[in-house]
């Protein structure tokens, strides 16, 4: 039954691809613009001397051979420039991604056990969390360039911490709650009663159960902090990644490599969200016993 | 809802009489000539006895002569979006200008408060708008359920694909298109969870009991879904603003900003860089963004 849920949701995706494909190259057809300029078709005559209504299914139909053209501006393919600013994202998100959960799960412990520092540290990480990312990196460029310290020549760090920190405080209040409503169960005070030694009810009880949603959470995260947060932590670092490069192309009305870029994250988050309903089914066994009840 | 629409008109009130409260034209004057509205009107140096046919400039010195005999109620606080005179440009905080003077020679206090108050609102407009269809397209689908859920399921992954720069880009700076577009691309976060939460509503036992005892699916809703969503859809408002207030400001940071009119909180912070006096500001501007959060958890506690 699961199994047939997942292919179906599998089946599903490359329609969902295809949508997404069509009404952006709908939308860039029904734009403004000089379409002479548009050389994603070798046949670009008969993209736009025709009926242009026509011209969207044209750009679909190289899409989906795999041909997403040249970008307007930098005067390259597409699929090449994406190649190659898209595993500086990775590693940016990657290391933070990395960051923000052992952190956050530290913190998440820390919380649960209502450590005094903890909890302070969390009063710190919601208060960062408030403030958007822009204000704190003008304060601290200001606040650098009054000191004499050249901020972007620790720009790659600083950008892994100013993605990881504004994660921390949700992800170690999910840990805390989840390890209280897990710590409050039944079985956990008869494994204590009957002298089970810490350690074991920590690691093969609560942490194994009370981590479930938190590795659920983890795809869809990862897609959240490699898309949304680091196109701003790019622009604002002046790191030349994948967010950098999506940015600039929208500014620039740069359609062949807009179309591209939204593709590609449409593929990657719908795979990721993907992976957190494999994961979803595979460690929850609330959800199997669901299934196949 | 009357409450959200109560604050959404007082807040938005606030914005229409900022000209009033900040501002370098004078409100009234009562001249020998007659009354005049130079807030409402443009006049000219002619219309107050003056020889030119120029625009009325009233912060000039030289046509301070022309109001010997006049009654002139001004704003109270004496500066607007308009900039001072070029010597005035970057200045420190004064006694005149309390937070200084921005690369324009805008006064960085109007400035702020014009922003603030502008893009709260701007952001509460876009909350409720978004939150409000998002949660009747989420009811409805899961009330249907079947392929209405499905094909609601598709159009969501469709519309989160727009990223929201493009948003703006596409409707060249309209507010009206870009509250329209926005609205189109951003109500599938409360879709979703709005969802979420009417399907387990519906499987609980006094829904499934409505349901067999004939009550209209109508009734149910207004009766039992809408009360318990509400409790959940609120708590998620608070945050769904402060996300978008942030979104829009940082996008104005990267030049990418509806309406030229308006200030954004998110360009004041970009010309802080090369401010003297850039960090007080910028602390300023903070304080700006807790007070709008601090605002929206009051109106939607």
């Amino acid at each position: 039954m699961e199994k047939q849920y997942l292919y179906k949701r599998l089946l599903i995706l490359p329609f969902i691809w295809i949508s997404i494909a069509f009404v952006h190259a709908l939308i860039y057809d029904l734009l403004p613009g000089s379409p002479e300029a548009w050389l994603i078709v070798d046949d670009l005559d008969y993209a736009w001397t025709s009926d242009r209504r026509y011209s969207a299914l044209v750009i679909l139909g190289c899409v989906l051979k795999g041909n997403l053209g040249n970008s307007l501006f930098m005067h390259k393919p597409v699929l090449d420039l994406i190649k190659a600013h898209l595993p500086l994202s990775l590693q940016l998100s990657m290391s933070a991604f990395g960051v923000t959960y052992v952190l956050g799960m530290l913190q998440g412990v820390g919380l649960y056990k209502q450590h005094r520092f903890s909890q302070y540290l969390q009063v710190f990480f919601s208060g960062y969390a408030t403030l958007p990312s822009f204000l704190l990196f003008t304060f601290l460029f200001v606040l650098s360039m009054n000191m004499g310290v050249q901020i972007m020549a620790y720009r790659f760090p600083l950008a892994i911490v100013f993605l990881s920190i504004r994660r921390i405080a949700p992800l170690a209040r999910l840990m805390a709650s989840c390890l209280r409503t897990e710590g409050e169960k039944p079985y956990i005070a008869e494994s204590r009663h009957r002298g089970v030694s810490s350690w074991r009810i920590w690691v093969f009880c609560l942490l194994r159960n009370a981590l479930i949603p938190v590795w659920i959470k983890a795809p869809k995260q990862f897609c959240h902090l490699l898309f949304s947060a680091c196109i701003v932590v790019e622009m604002l670092f002046s790191i030349k990644g994948y967010g950098w490069l999506s940015f600039i192309a929208i500014k620039q009305l740069d359609y062949p490599l807009i179309l591209g870029c939204i593709l590609t994250q449409s593929i990657i988050i719908s795979l990721g969200y993907f992976l957190g309903e494999v994961l979803q089914l595979w460690l929850s066994p609330q959800i199997r016993r669901g299934l196949y009840d | 809802m009357i409450r959200y629409l109560k604050y959404w008109l007082l807040l938005g009130g606030i914005v229409l009489c900022l000209p009033l409260l900040l501002n370098d034209t004078p409100l009234l004057i009562i001249h020998p000539n007659g009354v005049f509205f130079p807030i409402a009107q443009h006049y000219t140096e002619a219309a107050f006895g003056g020889e030119s046919t120029l625009l009325m400039d009233y912060s000039a010195p030289e046509t301070k002569s022309l109001f010997s005999s006049s009654m002139i109620i001004k704003a109270p606080y004496p500066y607007g979006l308009k900039p001072v005179l070029p010597i005035h440009v970057q200045s420190a905080p004064s006694r005149l200008h309390p937070l200084g003077t921005n690369t324009n020679g805008q006064d960085i206090l109007a400035l702020s408060i014009y922003a603030l108050c502008q893009n709260s609102f701007m952001a509460l407009t876009l909350t409720l708008l978004s939150a409000g269809i998002g949660t009747i397209i989420g009811v409805w689908s899961s009330i249907k359920g079947g392929w209405v859920r499905r094909w609601n399921q598709v159009l969501m992954e469709i519309v989160r694909s727009m990223p929201l720069a493009l948003v703006i880009v596409i409707s060249h700076q309209k507010t009206s298109w870009f509250i329209g577009l926005f609205c189109l691309t951003q109500w599938s976060r409360y879709a979703q969870l709005v969802g979420q939460h009417t399907t387990e509503l519906l499987c609980t036992t006094y829904v499934t009991d409505a349901l067999q005892s004939g009550q209209s699916i109508g009734m149910i809703t207004k009766i039992h879904l809408i009360p318990h969503l509400l409790n959940r859809w609120e708590k998620q408002l608070p945050y769904t603003f402060a996300s978008y207030l942030a979104l829009l400001q940082g996008l104005a940071y990267f030049g990418v900003w509806v309406g030229d009119q308006y200030p954004q909180l998110g360009m004041i912070a970009q010309q802080t860089k090369q401010h003297p006096q850039g960090l007080g500001i910028l602390l300023i501007i903070g304080f700006c963004f807790i007070a709008s959060q601090r605002l929206a958890t009051y109106i939607f506690r």
